[in-house]
């Protein structure tokens, strides 16, 4: 019994602490950061009315504590420049715990009455990124005196990809909306629909169609946990995905959920992304020559 | 580090994997109401409308400033307060958050909040139309494939009233 769970054990430190390269954290930090960037920057203007104490917004769980305008800019700021420090991968774990102490406090104040999923998705990957050493390839933290490398970060960031592709094709599964059309087919219509998603409202599809498109979002969210899992698969899945959320880029106005691209990068063959490193450095060479 | 991994781990498994339907008949892991809040991953577009939605906010003009509209109501401009997009302003005045993990207490709660803080604002920056009471609401018409407001047209349009500030007693003002 004892020793069954030691073996038990063994087994569980092998798997999150196999040995790793790196490069998968390290193109996932870069992903994470430019859309960090994007995402804050187009909060940046408004800050004072979301942030401030003379502005509207709606504590969740916490106090009244928002600061004046003039601190709560020098806040958002702050989380600017702990981005960029992610983006260089300077001292990565600290930005990462700066920024996260950060976001969670204007989480709170404020962007957690949206009762957004991509918001809960940052803080998870913030939190990962602490703990992930993920600067010691591809940035500044890999001048300094290097850990070794393990694939604890990536594994974790994975299985929160397969969880949420999956359990979101489950939850459509099992809610009767989601079996006719009628849900999709309104929502083309609605204030998250684009021009493209109302041309295709106006295409006076059947109902039977409205219900294949409805059924087929079901069918692809629950094959992309498997599909991302078993590494023959994997090409497909990170296809299938990021159409996926293009798709819901171009068809309905939410480009917040490009996070979840970011997290498709751990999926990525390590080899590919050697051989894209090696490329870039190439071209390098070539400008300075 | 394994803290945090079997934390998320334990998360997902417990509600992104088990969506309520299932949990309701007793299947799964147990999961206290503020796991449920901090996976809740998975429900989006999860209902369907069949009308589409402008915001409104309204402000009951004080007896000071400018004359022409005093004692009446008047539109706020929405954006002013509410600069994201309308799904997003829409999420942020319904207080969807609140609401959909508390209830309709919760959400009152945070109406109160949000409507003095959007009162303060518009005195603040209009000083020449100052406004007592605060409501806001939405005004709602039937969906077309034309157009976002193509089915914006009388008498098709109704509005509704979320929340109105209560007047304030004269040893309040």
């Amino acid at each position: 019994m004892r020793a069954r769970a030691f073996a038990l054990a063994r087994a569980y430190d092998a798997f999150w602490l196999a040995e790793s390269s790196g490069l998968r954290m390290a193109f996932f930090r870069i992903a994470f950061a430019l859309y960090m960037l994007g995402y804050l920057g187009v909060l940046a203007p408004h800050v004072s009315v979301m942030f401030s104490d003379e502005g509207v917004y709606a504590p969740y769980l916490v106090p009244d504590l928002a600061p004046s305008p003039a601190v709560a800019h020098a806040l958002f700021g702050s989380m600017l420049l702990l981005c960029c420090g992610l983006l260089a991968g300077y001292r990565t774990e600290l930005c990462a715990a700066a920024l996260l102490a950060l976001y969670l406090h204007h989480y709170f104040l404020q962007l957690a009455v949206k009762q957004s999923s991509f918001e809960r998705l940052i803080i998870i990957y913030l939190a990962v990124l602490m703990f992930a050493g993920a600067g010691q390839r591809l940035g500044l933290d890999g001048l300094r005196a290097r850990a070794p490398r393990v694939a604890w970060a990536e594994r974790l960031i994975a299985a929160q990809s397969i969880f949420l592709y999956t359990g979101s094709g489950l939850w459509k599964a099992v809610n009767p909306a989601w079996h006719g059309g009628a849900l999709l087919q309104s929502t083309f219509q609605g204030m998250w629909a684009t021009p493209l998603g109302f041309a295709i409202a106006r295409a006076e599809l059947p109902a039977a169609a409205w219900t294949g498109l409805s059924l087929g979002v079901i069918a692809l969210e629950l094959s992309l946990g498997p599909l991302l899992f078993f590494r023959r698969t994997r090409p497909l899945g990170i296809a299938l995905a990021l159409g996926f959320h293009l798709s819901n880029w171009v068809l309905l106005f939410i480009p917040e959920f490009m996070v979840c691209v970011a997290a498709l990068l751990v999926f990525a063959e390590e080899a590919t992304l050697e051989r894209l490193v090696a490329r870039a450095r190439e071209l390098g060479a070539r400008r300075r020559v | 580090m394994h803290a945090l991994a079997l934390f998320v781990l334990y998360g997902n498994a417990a509600v992104a994997l088990q969506p309520r339907v299932l949990h309701r008949k007793s299947i799964g892991l147990p999961r206290p109401d503020w796991v449920t809040d901090a996976f809740l991953m998975t429900g989006m577009f999860g209902s369907y409308v069949t009308r589409n939605a402008d915001l409104f906010i309204g402000g009951l003009r004080t007896d000071d400033g400018r004359a022409r509209d005093r004692g009446r109501w008047i539109p706020l401009d929405v954006r002013e307060h509410f600069p994201a997009r309308l799904g997003v302003a829409m999420t942020q005045l319904f207080v969807m958050r609140h609401w959909d993990t508390y209830g309709a207490v919760a959400q009152h709660h945070a109406w109160r909040g949000l409507a003095a803080r959007i009162r303060a604002r518009h005195n603040r920056r209009h000083p020449e139309a100052p406004v007592a009471r605060v409501r806001f609401g939405q005004i709602d018409w039937p969906q077309h494939p034309a157009g976002y407001r193509e089915g914006k047209r009388a008498p098709r349009v109704r509005a509704t009233t979320w929340f109105e500030e209560r007047p304030l007693r004269t040893a309040q003002r």
